[in-house]
């Protein structure tokens, strides 16, 4: 019985070393990784409630922030904004490495929390409801700008930053760096290189949507058979009529005239459906 | 002339025939058949619970999910369950007696029966794994008829290449193998641990309650092992210290929220972490079988 306890004594602390030196191994990885999200901690039980909290401890943690989720995604068909927001704060906090919560998350934020309250007839003035509405939009913002620190190497978050910038804070300007991030990436739609081009046209900056066009052009077209070319080619034309580049120096095919019918001719009148004006 | 009685040396065809043995037995119990049931109606149900989400990516997260989540829990409780009423159950219909009566060691009987259930586990995950790949692919087949559908309402006709192409590379992600892999190795974890604890324990209900206690436990234990290096009281010390000593972190095999978000786990971990749950399964079994060794049955 001595033999034995001590042949479990030696097991056992051989097994202890080992144990904690490949537990280290492992968990290294996992940090560099950046796999798993935040442990359980005091507020997030209380924010969870008993049956989450011990779903999550037993390791079902994509289960429990999808609950929640749906709790949110509630929360938005009442529109109760604020539960909205804790909501997905908490998926977040669950699962960070979630783009699509991040990205609808922020959705909800800057679109439709924002839309909310500007029609909110609670609100004592239009002065409080055009502040909420700013309020929602930034945080939307904010959110976006925690979703890509902890998710630095996903295109999409950059794209949805960009887009709120342009779209919720009218500033197609400071929107450009965000879609030139996003279409720096590999693999990216191919829309998401042409976002930058239209950003400098509507903040009417034409020389640098023409270089920007050009870039796209003189890209291989055989590697990207999906891109519309054609597209970039009228674009890059325009961009050339408007600079006034001469035309030894033009780099995209000039717009092509139908040979069949050079100027059509109005359609007959018995063919017209509006009424034509009165003089 | 005297003839010497032949040493018995460890044999692999004895450990088969207890595994076999085993096998058979488990499969005739009714839990076997009511979690396995259960198991399976929970699977095929993920498919209403999906519906719950309206966007797409988040459906076959949410199937992901609830399927792999439904694979572990019923795969953990069948080990738990199964592993704790091996020893009991031999030495109540007093099986065990014959058994150890002939040339085989005791080591080779516990290592059988672990061996026949990690193979009965391994069954059951394959087709709980089938039915879930089935379930994906009914759902993938569903997203891709609603997107044409959608598509021909808006005049479009068809579904966009991309939009199948997305749904395709979420419904068929060849990570699933990795993470079901890695799901399968904490239910031989939890096997040996329940193994471990029958050896001494003759409760099957202290067994399994024991053995729920270090799984959830397991989860907290790299919490616990950062706690313990940190400066905390010494009764909490010594808490932390039999937690990081001794139960296994189990939170390190959860690479499931990894896969279903779509990012890459490297198959150099999951070999790694695959080598610490076989690790920590031989050290667990060693010490089972120095106990069983000395037991008076």
């Amino acid at each position: 019985m001595k033999k034995t306890s001590l042949k479990i004594a030696v097991v056992l602390m051989a097994g202890i070393v080992f144990k904690l030196a490949l537990e280290n191994l492992v968990q290294e990885e996992r940090n560099r990784l950046m796999l798993g999200g935040s442990a359980l901690s005091l507020e997030l039980r209380t924010k969870l409630g008993q049956n989450l909290a011990v779903a999550l401890l037993s390791g079902f943690r994509g289960v429990v922030a999808d609950f929640v989720w749906f709790d949110a995604h509630q929360a938005w068909e009442n529109q109760i904004w604020y539960q909205l927001k804790e909501g997905i704060e908490l998926t977040v906090v669950l699962q960070p490495n979630s783009i699509s919560f991040w990205d609808i998350g922020a959705w909800h934020m800057a679109w439709n929390a924002s839309h909310g309250v500007s029609a909110d007839p609670k609100l004592p003035s239009q002065a409080y409801r055009l502040k909420a509405q700013r309020d929602w939009i930034e945080a939307g913002k904010q959110f976006l700008d925690d979703g890509i620190r902890n998710n630095p190497d996903h295109y999409d978050l950059y794209f949805k930053r960009g887009w709120l910038i342009y779209q919720k804070l009218n500033n197609p300007l400071d929107s450009i760096p965000d879609f030139k991030r996003a279409a720096s990436y590999p693999d990216v739609p191919l829309y998401v290189s042409r976002m930058v081009g239209h950003m400098y046209v509507k903040a009417a900056r034409t020389k640098e949507a023409y270089e920007w066009w050009k870039f796209l052009w003189f890209q291989r077209h055989e590697e990207n058979p999906g891109q519309l070319w054609y597209k970039i080619a009228q674009w890059g034309n325009e961009a050339e009529e408007k600079l006034a580049v001469p035309a030894a120096r033009r780099v995209f095919p000039a717009k092509k005239k139908s040979p069949e019918q050079p100027n059509k001719p109005p359609p007959p009148p018995q063919q017209r459906v509006f009424p034509s004006k009165k003089k | 002339m005297e003839q010497r009685p032949k040493r018995l040396f460890f044999s692999l065809g004895r450990m088969w025939t207890i595994a076999e043995n085993t096998i058979t037995e488990v499969i005739r119990q009714k839990f076997f058949y009511i979690l396995l049931i259960f198991a399976i109606v929970v699977l095929l149900s993920s498919v209403f619970f999906s519906q719950f989400s309206s966007i797409e990516i988040d459906r076959v997260k949410f199937l992901k999910d609830f399927g792999l989540g439904a694979i572990k829990i019923f795969g953990v409780v069948i080990a738990m369950v199964g592993a704790a009423q091996l020893l009991p159950m031999e030495l109540e219909n007093r099986t065990i007696y014959p058994i150890l009566a002939k040339p085989v060691f005791r080591g080779e009987f516990l290592l059988g029966k672990y061996v026949g259930m990690i193979v009965l586990l391994l069954l059951t995950t394959v087709l709980m794994s089938f039915i879930f790949g089935g379930v994906l692919l009914y759902t993938e087949h569903q997203l891709i008829a609603e997107g044409a559908a959608a598509g021909q309402s808006a005049g479009l006709g068809v579904t966009s290449e991309e939009a199948v192409r997305q749904v395709i590379k979420q419904t068929r992600d060849p990570s699933l193998i990795k993470a079901i892999g890695l799901i399968y190795v904490q239910f031989t974890i939890v096997c040996a641990i329940s193994l471990l604890i029958a050896t001494f324990a003759t409760s099957v209900i202290f067994n399994v309650i024991t053995t729920v206690i270090i799984y959830i436990c397991g989860h907290l234990e790299g919490v616990a092992r950062q706690s313990w290096l940190g400066d905390p009281s010494p009764v909490a010390k010594f808490m932390l210290l039999v937690i990081t000593f001794f139960v296994p972190d189990l939170d390190a095999f959860n690479i499931v929220d990894a896969v279903v978000l779509g990012q890459a786990v490297p198959m150099e971990l999951a070999l790694k972490t695959m080598g610490y749950g076989v690790f920590y399964s031989a050290v667990v079994l060693g010490v089972a079988c120095l106990i069983f060794q000395e037991k008076e049955i």
